[in-house]
Order: C-alpha cells, then structure tokens, then sequence
C-alpha cells in the first residue's frame, strides 16, 4: 500500500519473443523466450510440440520465479527448422481454441435449452 | 492562521495549532495527549 | 499395440502407496511414434468432447474429454489468474473518521466485486489518461448518527444509530460520460448488496472515491473472477474377481456413496456388488487397506477425461468465464504467432544487410 504513487498494474513487455543467441548458429535448433508467459503458454505448446514428430527434442522452463518469463527449447530433425515447429504449435493451438471454444458453446447451449425445455413442461404439468 | 499542524487536545476536545518550540500540551486545559487534525486535502491510496 | 501399453496410455494406476505412469506417455522417442501419437487438429476435432453436467450463472460443471493435462491446466490457469475484471484500484479518501485506516478500509474496498461487464472496457495502461472505457468512478458516502427515533434503552446499534453499518450497497455508482446510457439496463453496483465493510458509530463519517480499472488476477486476486476453478480426474473402478457375499457391505463402505451398487438374490440372499458411478468416488484408497480386497479390484483415472468445477464471483456467468478463458489462451497463441513472423522478417533483413557488409569488407 503506498500512498499517491501510481504503479502500473498492467502492463504488455516491448519485446513479446526473442531467440537466445547460440554459439553455433543452426536453424534445426533455438531457444525461444517468450516474454510475459507462464506454465500456461508454456506447457500447452512444449505438449503440442511433442506431438509433432519431425521435433526431436522439446523443453521448457521458468529460468527464475520473479522473471515474468519463460524459455522454450526445440530441436527438430533436418529440413525442418525450430521456427517453422514453434510456427505450427501456434496455429495448432489456435485451432484447438477455435474447436474447444465452438464445441463448448454449442454444449452450455443445448444444456441450457434442455433445462428450459423441462422446466417448460414442469410449469404445464404444475398448471 | 499559520500553516503549522492543528491538533486535537484528547482531553477537553480543543483545537490548537503548535509549531516546533511550543510543548506538546493543550493550551487550554493543559492536558499532554493531543491528536493530529486529519488534513482537508484529498488522500489518494491503492486498493491492494 | 499390446493392452498393457494402451492400458498405461489412458489410465493413471493408482497403487496402496503410490500412483502408476503418472505423466503424459503420449511422446515414444523419435522414429517410435505410432498414428495416434501425432496430434493433427483432425482428430482433435473427433475425439475431443464437452458435456455440460449442472449450470447456474454461479456455477458451471462440465466434462472435457479427450484433451491433455497441459491444455485442460492452461484452461484452469487461466480461469484464475488472466480472465479479466473490474475491481476497484484508486481510493481517493476525503474522510475517515472510523476506527479503521485508511490503508486498511482501502485494502477492503479493493476486493468487494464489482458487476460489470469486462469486456465493456479497455486496459488502463500506466501512461494512459482516465476515460469513461477505462474506469468506473463509485463513491461511498456514509455517516453514522443517533436514530431520534429509537425507544428509550434500546441497546441494539442498528436500531440506536443511523448507518451504523456502512454496506457495500452504500457504494455509489457515478456514471461518466455515455456509461449512465450505456450501462442504463444493467446498471454498475456490487455484485452483493450485503458485503459489512465497516461498523461506524454516531459522529463517524466516510467520504471516499473511488476508480475501478480493468485488471487480471495474476496482478491482484482481487481481479480474479472465480471463487473457484478445478479439475478432477475421472476416477475409474475396475472390479477383478466377485466380492464374497459377506464382504458385500464392507466392501461397498470403503467407497463413496453411490458409487457401488448391490443387488441381492431374492432365493439364496447372496449379494453381488458392482459399480454404479465411478465419478463420485474420491479416491480415498480405502479398499486398498484390507488384505481382503487385495486382487479384487483396480482403482485408476482416467487420463484425458477432466471433470471440470467453476464458480464465478458474480461478474460474469460461469459459462461465459470458461468461453472468455479460452479466448485469451487464444490471444497468446494469436500475439506470440505476430510477433514471432515479425523477428524472422526483421533478422532476416538484419542478415541481409550483414551480408552486404562483409562483402563490401572483403
């Protein structure tokens, strides 16, 4: 509690994603920071990465508890490149968020209409 | 009327003001537990 | 594939004194994966389902399956700590006269729940001014004095004094700009009428305003919108071998209720048990103590089958918090995609340039 200080309680990161700089430059292999992210970015695409099974080697981790970030290693097989994994696990979940989102809805729907569709009849049979 | 604080005496309820010299005492009853006005100005805080 | 594989792929084992495979097996070693091991959006789209068992605007419970533990925790993560609200954030205290601090009466302020809609407003950065999209203005204005009216010797303070109690229904909504038009059919207040914020006595006086901003639970639980937010696993029960007759009850009892059945012969008496609802079961390993039992049943979960329970604050239904949280997990996925094409267009333009350096070098 502070008095008469405005701290941002808010805020999105300048830099969203970078790639760590590595000795030996091979595009077969990075590590991926992904600003402002948690377990929950985090796992969902290390799943979905390895389930793809041109990526060899797939990993994440949150280097430090208060750095409000995580780092995502791939290493996948040659003629594929890291980016072009990380590129489809990001459209794989976007599409799984497309599906989940409709599927839920139209199930919270039809339970919805079911429930007033009984209680319709319960209201008939109490008249 | 100065700018220096304004207490409350505890005591007797009378307003005064003292500044750095004076002794922390009522000036009318002289009861020794005085409490500091609330300022009139607006207090912003963080509902944390 | 043998049964034992397909067994550990989609049943979690649970042992007297510990749990079987626990994590994900969906991952064999490069070269070694098998059809259903690929995840292609296709088959998503087959096998995944939703069913919806109980629904209230308080409380949704509903099954996914056919999803894996990473995606269905990302969905529960979500739902506490980045599903966005309203909650008050600036106080600005004219007066306080009552026994509580102003620190501390803000602090209280802070996590009363606020009704209105999120999604009706915009972030408030840090560099941004307040607008009537970014912030709800409410003020609270209470004092306590004597009741002239109260008999002679009444000693219970609601009925000596007026606003002996400051409520959260005290707290005023006060509509800035178009928000008096565009919230007039639901209008802004506390989700409950009846929150004490504090008790004051004759004399006593609150003069507070205050701001709310669009905030997300991950900064301040006050701006989490969910009282609760969990999964079970779907328990499964496997009877191996018949219960003896006499064993019926006693077996039976190390379960929770409901979940096994018994039916008697109506000639000999003899019973037979068998399991009725597995869901209900808590997973109390019970029947795991007894000797008796000890190959006679299996007691596992089932991996992809989570049992989801959500109970909203109030600002939002349940149904539409699990909808809102889906969105944002997609709105990652959606700005790390856009900025991650734009590092490889911008390296790829550095390399360029590089290039060109070296050569002019050499």
């Amino acid at each position: 509690m502070s008095c008469g200080v405005t701290v941002p309680y808010y805020s999105e990161p300048a830099v969203k994603i970078s790639i760590l700089p590595e000795v030996d430059s091979n595009p077969a292999a990075a590590t991926f920071v992904l600003f402002n992210e948690d377990h929950t970015l985090g796992n969902s695409l290390r799943h979905l990465l390895m389930r793809n099974p041109r990526v060899v080697y797939c990993g994440y981790s949150a280097p430090h508890p208060t750095e409000e970030k995580i780092h995502l290693r791939i290493q996948t097989e040659e003629g594929y490149t890291a980016v072009e994994a990380l590129q489809k696990s990001l459209d794989d979940l976007v599409s799984v968020c497309d599906h989940m989102l409709d599927t839920f809805t139209e199930s919270v729907t039809e339970f919805a209409t079911a429930i007033e569709a009984s209680e319709g009849t319960a209201d008939q049979m109490q008249e | 009327m100065s700018d220096d604080p304004r207490y409350i005496c505890a005591e007797c309820g009378h307003e005064c003001s003292l500044s750095q010299s004076n002794k922390i005492q009522c000036t009318e009853c002289g009861y020794r537990v005085l409490y500091k006005k609330r300022t009139k100005n607006i207090i912003q805080f963080e509902a944390r | 594939m043998s049964s034992a594989v397909d067994r550990k792929k989609r049943f979690v084992e649970l042992k007297s004194n510990r749990i079987e495979h626990p994590s994900s097996i969906s991952f064999p070693p490069v070269g070694a994966y098998e059809h259903e091991d690929v995840f292609s959006i296709e088959k998503f789209q087959k096998t995944f389902k939703v069913q919806v068992i109980k629904l209230t605007d308080d409380h949704i419970e509903f099954d996914f399956v056919g999803i894996d533990a990473a995606l269905a925790n990302a969905i529960r993560r979500i739902l506490l700590a980045e599903v966005p609200t309203m909650a008050i954030e600036n106080v600005y205290v004219k007066n306080n006269t009552s026994v509580l601090h102003d620190e501390l009466l803000c602090h209280r302020l802070g996590l009363i729940p606020i009704y209105a809609d999120p999604r009706q407003f915009d972030f408030k950065f840090a560099e941004d001014e307040a607008t009537d999209i970014n912030t709800i203005v409410l003020s609270l204005n209470v004092k306590c004095t004597h009741n002239p009216s109260a008999p002679a010797g009444a000693s219970d303070p609601n009925v000596r004094y007026i606003n002996s109690t400051a409520f959260s229904r005290d707290i005023k909504w006060v509509p800035q700009g178009p928000q008096a038009e565009r919230f007039a059919e639901d209008p802004i207040r506390p989700v409950h009428d009846a929150i004490e914020i504090i008790r004051l006595r004759p004399g006593q006086e609150l003069d507070i305003d205050m701001h709310c901003v669009k905030g997300i639970g991950k900064i301040h639980a006050k701006w989490s919108p969910v009282s609760t937010a969990f999964y079970r696993i779907m328990p499964q029960i496997d009877i191996l071998k018949p219960i003896p007759s006499e064993l019926v009850d006693k077996f039976v009892d190390c379960f929770s209720p409901g979940v096994m059945t018994v039916s008697t012969d109506s000639k000999t008496g003899t019973k037979t048990v068998s399991v009725a609802n597995a869901r209900n079961d808590s997973m109390s390993r019970e029947v795991m103590r007894h000797p008796e039992f000890a190959d006679s049943v299996r007691i596992s979960r089932v991996r992809d089958h989570f049992i989801f329970s959500v109970e909203s604050v109030g600002m939002l239904p349940s149904a539409v918090l699990v909808q809102e949280s889906i969105k944002v997990l997609r709105e990652k996925a959606m700005r790390v995609k856009l900025e991650l094409n734009q590092l490889i267009t911008n390296s790829n333009g550095e390399t360029g340039a590089g290039d060109a350096d070296v050569s002019e070098a050499s």
